[in-house]
């Protein structure tokens, strides 16, 4: 219970800081701004051509009274055509993956690398390890509480980008963006961008413990944050696709509002998302992929434990 | 009881910051006394679990702090001021304080809030514990780090050179503080300012080049001097070489100098009683002569 105690107080303290000082929030809304830019930009180009064929339509009644002969009411396109921008964007994340994992790898570990050497730096270190905590409860504080304060700076470019989503794409259309975008976001922001977020910060704070100096952390940061660029591409993606298990899994089983509509107006199932060729990776391929992840982060905090321990005496 | 045995340590290959020192320290409050650079620190560290000896046995209560086992129960009731002291400069001293809390092991809020609530009191801090560090003297970042060593009740408190940058008052306060404190458990404090030992301790040990030269209270080190310390009154020239000047005053047709050591010519040299300070300047003194 004291233990627990310790790893709140040092995550608390960690957390607070973080926000106070800016390093990994300024970092945490830059990945998240590439991102969403990413993933809206080409649907972004196509917006004016789909505003224009919308106005197009409302003005021509004979085009409006052809089509409602055929069964196509106003709701019907409003709906299609919501349904496409849903799945447009949706599927933008298999481009745009990529670009998550290198500014993830490349800004967040120099950037939390700094979190070690800052107690240090700021004389904080040797009255800390004079504290009954145990050098792994002070690591396990540090990487709850940067990871916190990434979670919760996460949350905002998240709201962004739906707000980007609503605005830009859905009110030229009177609707609001369709649950099943909403909940693919969320399931790959959970199950996804925050496992690449946290190894990026785990990986930063780890690296950066062998170093006294703030500045001296950072590029220890980067080059661990660009070897894990390759471990994750090597060992957790899914072959010939640019993609982890997980990202992979959430888009491979994604349904999109528009799939929805053409499976119910036609009465046949739609193709799948990355061909009929592509791989089936079930839910046992995604927790190996976790494991993977645990066990290597374990062995490296592991690691630093024990560096901590030989050099500081902690 | 904090017995230290043959204890050395070197840094490298070359440093060697203690040399064989022995010591006990019973209960109350125990000065450690010696210029920059004597070991003071370094032998602080250790007694705290901060630092491996690179030989000897240091046993704190019974606890063994080169095992880690040892250096665990050793924190457990550890209260410590380390002598170049940091903080979280946007962090309040409140929130500092219940970070070292918890630290400590004060999980019972309640108790938490009564111990912040008393210590930042004892600090006088409550004014000023919401305020960022970042807007805190000197003085007061000082005071900070005392508070935090009072937390958690410690049955042992190391303060190293706790009064270095308080002005007269908070020093002498402090110094009251810890004399208090040494009612209840060991005190031990670190320091080059004689004056703080001489007004609060009655042990203390001298210690230089990692070795300790002297070993007893106050009174017995005031003894050693005595019939080295002079107030020599003299004009146009000055002290011969081999004394140690404590103080000088210019009086109307010379100077006066109080000094420590043996002159050659005791014709205008009047023997005085020595204070704790000269007593260590003597013994400092002749560990120089006999190298």
């Amino acid at each position: 219970m004291k233990t627990l105690w310790q790893i709140f107080a040092v995550a608390r303290t960690e957390f607070r800081f973080g926000l106070r000082r800016g390093g990994p929030v300024v970092t945490t809304i830059l990945i998240g701004l590439v991102f969403g830019a990413a993933i809206l930009l080409n649907p972004l180009a196509n917006l004016s051509m789909a505003k224009d064929d919308l106005n197009q339509f409302l003005q021509n009644t004979t085009v409006i009274e052809k089509w409602t002969a055929k069964g196509y009411t106003m709701d019907i396109f409003r709906q299609q055509a919501v349904g496409m921008m849903a799945e447009t964007t949706v599927f933008m994340v298999y481009p745009a993956w990529f670009t998550l994992l290198l500014t993830s790898f490349l800004l967040l570990p120099a950037a939390t690398a700094a979190s070690l050497p800052a107690d240090r730096s700021f004389g904080v270190a040797e009255l800390l390890h004079s504290t009954p905590i145990s050098g792994g409860s002070y690591l396990a504080g540090k990487i709850l509480g940067v990871g916190l304060t990434v979670a919760l700076i996460g949350l905002l470019p998240l709201g962004l980008f739906f707000g980007v989503l609503e605005w830009a794409f859905l009110d030229a259309f009177q609707v609001w963006v369709p649950m099943d975008v909403v909940v693919f976001f969320l399931k790959f922001t959970i199950l996804d961008a925050l496992p690449i977020l946290g190894w990026g910060l785990t990986i930063g704070i780890l690296a950066g413990g062998v170093f006294r100096s703030r500045l001296a952390a950072v590029f220890p940061g980067l080059v661990a944050g660009f070897l894990s660029i390759f471990f994750w591409l090597a060992a957790l993606s899914v072959p010939s696709m640019q993609l982890d298990a997980a990202a992979y899994y959430l888009l491979q089983n994604y349904h999109s509002a528009a799939l929805n509509l053409i499976d119910k107006a036609t009465g046949s199932t739609p193709p799948p998302l990355f061909g009929a060729e592509a791989p089936i990776i079930g839910i046992g391929r995604v927790i190996v992929m976790y494991l993977i992840i645990a066990v290597t982060l374990f062995i490296l905090a592991g690691l630093t434990r024990l560096w901590l321990k030989w050099k500081e005496n902690f | 009881m904090i017995t230290v045995s043959r204890l050395t340590k070197t840094y490298g290959k070359k440093v060697q910051a203690l040399r064989g020192v022995d010591l006990e320290i019973g209960s109350g409050m125990f000065g450690l006394v010696g210029p920059n650079g004597a070991g003071k620190t370094t032998l602080m560290r250790i007694l705290a679990g901060l630092l491996r000896p690179t030989s000897g046995k240091v046993s704190v209560f019974g606890n063994d702090v080169t095992t880690g086992r040892g250096k665990k129960a050793v924190k457990e009731v550890l209260g410590y001021l380390p002598q170049e002291l940091g903080l979280y400069p946007d962090l309040s001293a409140l929130e500092f304080l219940e970070y070292i809390a918890l630290l400590k092991g004060v999980t019972d809020k309640v108790d938490r809030k009564k111990q912040l609530e008393e210590i930042l009191e004892l600090a006088g801090l409550t004014q000023d514990a919401r305020r960022r560090l970042r807007t805190y003297s000197g003085g007061m970042k000082r005071r900070v780090g005392i508070a935090q060593a009072l937390l958690g009740k410690p049955q042992l408190l190391i303060v190293d050179e706790p009064t270095s940058g308080l002005d007269p008052e908070e020093r002498v306060r402090l110094r009251n503080l810890l004399a208090e404190m040494s009612a209840h458990c060991t005190v031990i404090l670190s320091t080059h300012i004689v004056e703080d030992v001489s007004q609060s301790c009655n042990d203390l040990a001298v210690i230089n080049l990692g070795r300790v030269l002297f070993r007893g209270n106050p009174g017995d080190l005031i003894a050693q001097a005595r019939g080295h310390v002079w107030n020599l009154a003299i004009s146009g020239e000055r002290p011969e070489a081999s004394l140690t000047v404590v103080s000088t005053m210019q009086l109307e047709n010379s100077v006066q100098y109080r000094v420590v050591g043996n002159p050659i010519r005791t014709s205008k040299a009047v023997s005085v009683e020595p204070s704790l300070e000269d007593g260590y300047i003597w013994l400092m003194q002749k560990s120089r002569i006999q190298g």
